[in-house]
């Protein structure tokens, strides 16, 4: 099983082990997800009577589908087989094109959390404190057979247009091919894009989001001033001063000839606008990232033609409240306020609003694609089946994950689409993909065949009692550099569907409870929760392994860093 | 036309309606009309065509089918302008350096803010939305006005309203670079310096540019959005509106722009106004005022609640404003106490919260009073608005209905997230324990290396 391969060699230590790993998995071209051991090697797979989607809106029944090579060989009927195939016999599986995830961080972990770099004068920071690092990619950072990887391909992405991570100005992003290899060999086009959002590093300038669109504008004209000087001084340099190529600037001089288009992270519609208003006064070409309420600026993005990466991240489904059961009628009712009502029936409204924005997109004829920038990759799937229960087609759904990113990202050419001589990325599935139970079974990325299966959940927990292994009271401890927090976890209820709640030493009394918990194998959970502090709200992500009475892992603060977590078992349930 | 029960059926339907700033047509029938700047005129119409006011007068007729609400027994005044306020925007201090002149809160207007809607209920129609007091020189400021139920921060601009700055003297900007971060200014006198700086170095920079462009240099300057501000200050293009309290600051203030030849300037909060009235109605600054808050700082404690009625009788314009996103829902009770403490007649007491702050923004042509011509902003009151027991009806503007207390649904908020826990936003907002002004700054704080500083903050119990 991939999950359990990825997850050993997260335990892997040594470097050593590390880099033998390596060296074993790209020895093979066929990875075998059941097995450690790469089995036999053969670049040619010929899927027998499988019903293939070409494209969007097309299906193909009873065709013979040929991978050679890293291409499509053949698409078509009475196939001959050649000799040195695999062959697979396909009676009751789909092919669709490998999806394509507009932009997102994928391959790239979260920073390990370093001491920030003293800044004697906060309005004046070096420009990679301030989150300025246009001209970065993702080379720097990127992690061979990081987890999100594995996630991602997973659930039937083959590439990703990856951004680096960072604050204001990250760097530019890359099309990366979902293989666990060194950075070139997945690096399949290099600056698409150039990230821009609205993450600060709160301490220095720009530190608020009037300070990240001021200074957006300074580095921009800035960085026109510096190309106009470029002419002039290559035109005739005589009785002038050389112009002082400053790296951020020059970085960005592409964004303003408008070659290189602007991937702006805004996901409410004030950050939408925003974005707008900056494209509207300096006139760059503008790609919205990971959208979540851009139903509602629908006309103006009609208007300016900008181009949008939906994101496939959606919010927890809200469920109307059953009516008030007859037989409770002694019970005295709750008493629920008018305010209390209108709330309800307003998340409701807002939730659709949310899940259908998709559907109001392709209602309006706007092409879209979709960003998995802050989606969980386990979540996809059933995510895009909600947005299509909310009016989304099956036919623009597929678009926006294949053909749409193709055109934007400008691999047309090579991807998108099952057509001889393109790229073999394909989704192998049980099933009509939007099926909800559809299972995804294989994924080709560049021609190499991974096979999915599926996550179990153990099934061992007493369901009568309604314990797990897990439940019980722990203690922890996070590690924050000089400083540790300690407090107590409980965990409570079935595996699957443990509920967890946290509580710090310092304030015993005010208990957190987590969502998207995750559990796999009852070793590995993860789960979210939030934190209000002093009047903003933070996100931590959990990721703990569990080992008999103990247990290790991280905890990531949104870009802030990811520090080390640790704990034990005080007492089992009912004790 | 856009009345309030299309509004709230539209919230019903979809949670963020689309309707525009819009312009509507509106009469308002048979009240007593409080014009402010041209007396009382009772039992008359008040007819506003696409947005604007179009007739005064009584029986007036009006083309068929035009909304008429009646008005009869009822108070009609110029819709509330609130000077000073922090509503409806997502950001209010750019703490990191004692001169932010290039930042603009106009750029993160939020237009979904529930507290537009609570302004209105209090007949407030504008307010100036301005960055905070952390710098020496804060950011620019948006007019805007209330045209609660629009999503596109677009159209919550108050178009054409003239640009504004703000400044700060005083314990704010000493406390938070030169206590926070040890830079300048760590003194009063620092911050003198702040300013004095800003505008020598900025008169360099438009000479520097000048040069360039009459071909005197080859070489193009680099573009400084910081100085490009205080350059249009010199140039007269914005008006300052200075976070202050004492007086001697506020001389030395006025001495300053004395000598760089600046002359719109609003003097905010300016406690002390009243020991230098003279010398503020002498350089034509206007003041800006609580009508009695203070001593929640060290440097707020010379107060006096007749400081209004004071700087009204030294012929300085002034106004009440609220600072204060709860304040600003009864600013008529805050303009009333002025006749109490200093004897202001109606028109002037009305005129602290409707022609004068419209001076101070540069609008006055447009609104601030009752008069053809001039914008269809109007608050209804049961009551005279100057009174107790008053009570706000029905705040329009641009002839378009945005409040109306007999269409008041439970919850009025555009934007709810799906997963939030609480009904009630008041129980949201309870975690927030900053002040408006220095909003931000504890969060900034927090980020860097002063913890104990931190604490200190919180310590204050308010922080203007």
């Amino acid at each position: 099983m991939r999950i359990h391969f990825t997850d050993r060699y997260r335990f892997l230590t040594t470097k050593s082990s590390f880099i033998l790993l390596l060296s074993m998995v790209s020895a093979s071209f066929t990875y075998c997800q059941n097995s450690d051991t790469p089995k036999e090697v053969t670049q040619t797979f010929y899927f027998k009577n499988i019903r293939v989607v070409p494209k969007p809106g097309q299906l193909l029944e009873g065709h013979q589908l040929i991978v050679k090579n890293g291409l499509i060989e053949a698409v078509g009927k009475n196939l001959p087989i050649p000799a040195e195939a695999m062959v697979i016999a396909a009676d009751s599986l789909f092919a669709y094109p490998g999806f394509i995830d507009a932009f997102s961080h994928t391959g790239i972990p979260k920073p390990e959390n370093k001491d920030q770099q003293k800044v004697t004068d906060p309005g004046n920071p070096p420009d990679d404190v301030a989150g300025i690092t246009p001209q970065k990619t993702v080379s720097e950072t990127f992690k061979t057979g990081d987890k999100s990887i594995g996630d991602m391909r997973s659930v039937g992405f083959t590439t990703s247009n990856v951004s680096p991570r960072g604050l204001m100005l990250p760097g530019k992003t890359s099309l990366l091919l979902h293989l666990d290899e060194e950075v070139d060999k997945v690096s399949f086009k290099k600056d698409i894009g150039m990230t821009a959002q609205f993450t600060t590093n709160r301490s220095v300038y720009p530190s608020t989001v009037i300070g990240v669109m001021s200074k957006f504008r300074d580095l921009y004209k800035n960085s026109e001033i510096l190309g106009a000087s470029h002419d002039k001084y290559l035109l005739n340099p005589s009785g002038l001063h050389r112009p002082v190529y400053k790296k951020e600037e020059w970085a960005l001089f592409p964004v303003t000839q408008k070659k290189l288009p602007v991937y702006f992270v805004a996901s409410t519609s004030n950050q939408i606008y925003r974005a707008l208003e900056l494209k509207k006064e300096l006139g760059f070409s503008l790609v919205l990232v990971d959208a979540k309420q851009a139903w509602a600026v629908i006309p103006e993005l009609k208007k300016y033609q900008v181009q949008v990466a939906l994101s496939l991240d959606l919010p927890e489904e809200v469920k109307e409240k059953p009516a008030e059961n007859s037989k409770d009628s002694t019970t005295v009712k709750k008493q629920i306020s008018a305010e209390e009502m209108e709330f309800e029936k307003k998340k409701i409204q807002s939730y659709k609003q949310y899940v259908g924005q998709a559907a109001e997109f392709e209602k309006a004829g706007l092409p879209f694609s979709f960003s998995a920038l802050s989606v969980k990759p386990q979540d996809i799937p059933k995510n895009i089946r909600r947005m299509v229960k909310e009016g989304l087609s099956e036919k623009a759904a597929l678009e926006a994950l294949t053909t749409y990113p193709a055109s934007l990202l400008g691999v047309s050419s090579t991807m998108g689409t099952i057509e001889k001589g393109k790229v073999a990325n394909i989704v192998i599935t049980e099933k009509n993909f939007f099926d909800e139970k559809s299972k995804i079974k294989y994924v080709f990325v560049d021609g190499r065949m991974f096979e999915i299966t599926a996550q179990k959940t153990d099934k061992k927990g007493n369901e009568e009692t309604g314990k797990g292994p897990l439940s019980g009271v722990w203690s922890f401890t996070v590690e924050m550099g000089a400083q540790s927090q300690k407090g107590t976890m409980t965990i409570s209820g079935k595996p699957e569907k443990y509920t967890i709640s946290l509580t710090t030493d310092d304030k015993p009394d005010e208990s957190e409870s987590a969502f998207d918990i995750k559990v796999q194998d009852n070793k590995n959970v993860t789960f979210s929760l939030t934190t209000d502090t002093d009047g903003f709200t933070i996100t931590l992500d959990f990721e703990l392994n569990f080992e008999g009475n103990a247990f290790s892992g991280e905890v990531s603060a949104n870009e802030s860093g990811t520090f080390p977590i640790k704990g034990e078992k005080k007492s089992n349930p009912n004790q | 036309m856009m009345n309030i029960r299309i509004i709230y059926a539209t919230i019903l339907c979809f949670l963020f309606p689309f309707f525009g700033s819009g312009q509507g047509s509106i009469l308002v029938k048979n009240g007593t009309v409080l014009t402010v700047t041209k007396g009382t005129l009772e039992n008359t119409d008040v007819f506003i065509e696409k947005g604007k006011i179009n007739k005064l007068g009584k029986n007036l007729k009006v083309p068929e089918g035009t909304q008429i609400i009646d008005a009869s027994g009822m108070f009609v005044m110029p819709g509330i302008i609130d000077a000073h306020s922090h509503i409806a925007i997502d950001a209010v201090n750019e703490a990191t350096s004692p001169n932010t002149a290039d930042v603009y809160v106009g750029d993160a207007l939020n237009p979904l803010d529930v507290a537009i809607y609570r302004a209105l209920a209090g007949g407030v129609t504008i307010s100036h939305a301005m960055h905070g007091s952390a710098n020496a020189i804060g950011g620019q400021c948006e007019t805007i006005k209330h045209r609660y139920g629009v999503i596109n921060p677009e159209e919550l601009r108050m178009a054409d309203a003239p640009r504004t700055i703000k400044f700060a003297l005083g314990e704010n900007p000493v406390r938070v670079h030169g206590e926070g971060n040890n830079i300048a200014p760590a003194t009063r006198m620092g911050v003198e310096q702040v300013f004095r700086q800003a505008f020598s170095e900025a008169k360099l920079y438009m000479k520097a540019w000048e040069d360039y462009k009459a071909g005197l240099t080859q070489s193009s300057p680099m573009y400084n959005r910081r100085l490009e501000t205080i350059v249009d200050i010199l140039k007269g293009n914005i008006i300052i509106h200075c976070h202050s309290y004492r007086a001697d600051e506020i001389l030395m203030l006025l001495n300053v722009l004395k000598d760089f030849g600046i002359k719109k300037i609003c003097f905010q909060h300016v406690n002390e106004g009243f020991k230098v009235a003279p010398e503020l109605a002498a350089f034509g600054a206007s003041a800006s005022v609580f009508s009695d808050w203070w001593a929640y700082k060290f440097e707020v404690y010379y107060s006096t609640a007749y400081n209004a009625a004071i700087l009204t009788r030294n012929g300085v314009v002034t106004s009440i404003n609220s600072d204060s996103d709860e304040l600003i829902r009864h600013l008529y009770l805050e303009a009333a106490k002025t006749q109490r403490y200093g004897d202001l007649n109606d028109d002037e007491a009305l005129a602290l919260i409707t022609i004068n702050p419209a001076k101070q923004l540069g609008i006055d042509h447009r609104v601030g009073s009752i008069e053809v011509g001039k914008e269809g902003d109007i608050a209804i009151f049961d009551k005279h608005p100057l009174s107790v027991y008053t009570i706000p009806q029905k705040t329009i503007v641009d002839g378009i209905i945005r409040f109306d207390i007999k269409n008041d649904a439970p919850d009025m908020r555009l934007d709810v997230n799906p997963e939030d826990k609480f009904a009630s936003d008041y129980l949201e907002e309870a975690l927030i324990k900053e002040d408006n002004c220095l909003q931000g700054v504890s969060e900034w704080l927090l980020q860097s290396d002063h913890a104990s500083y931190l604490r200190f903050i919180y310590s204050q119990r308010h922080s203007h």
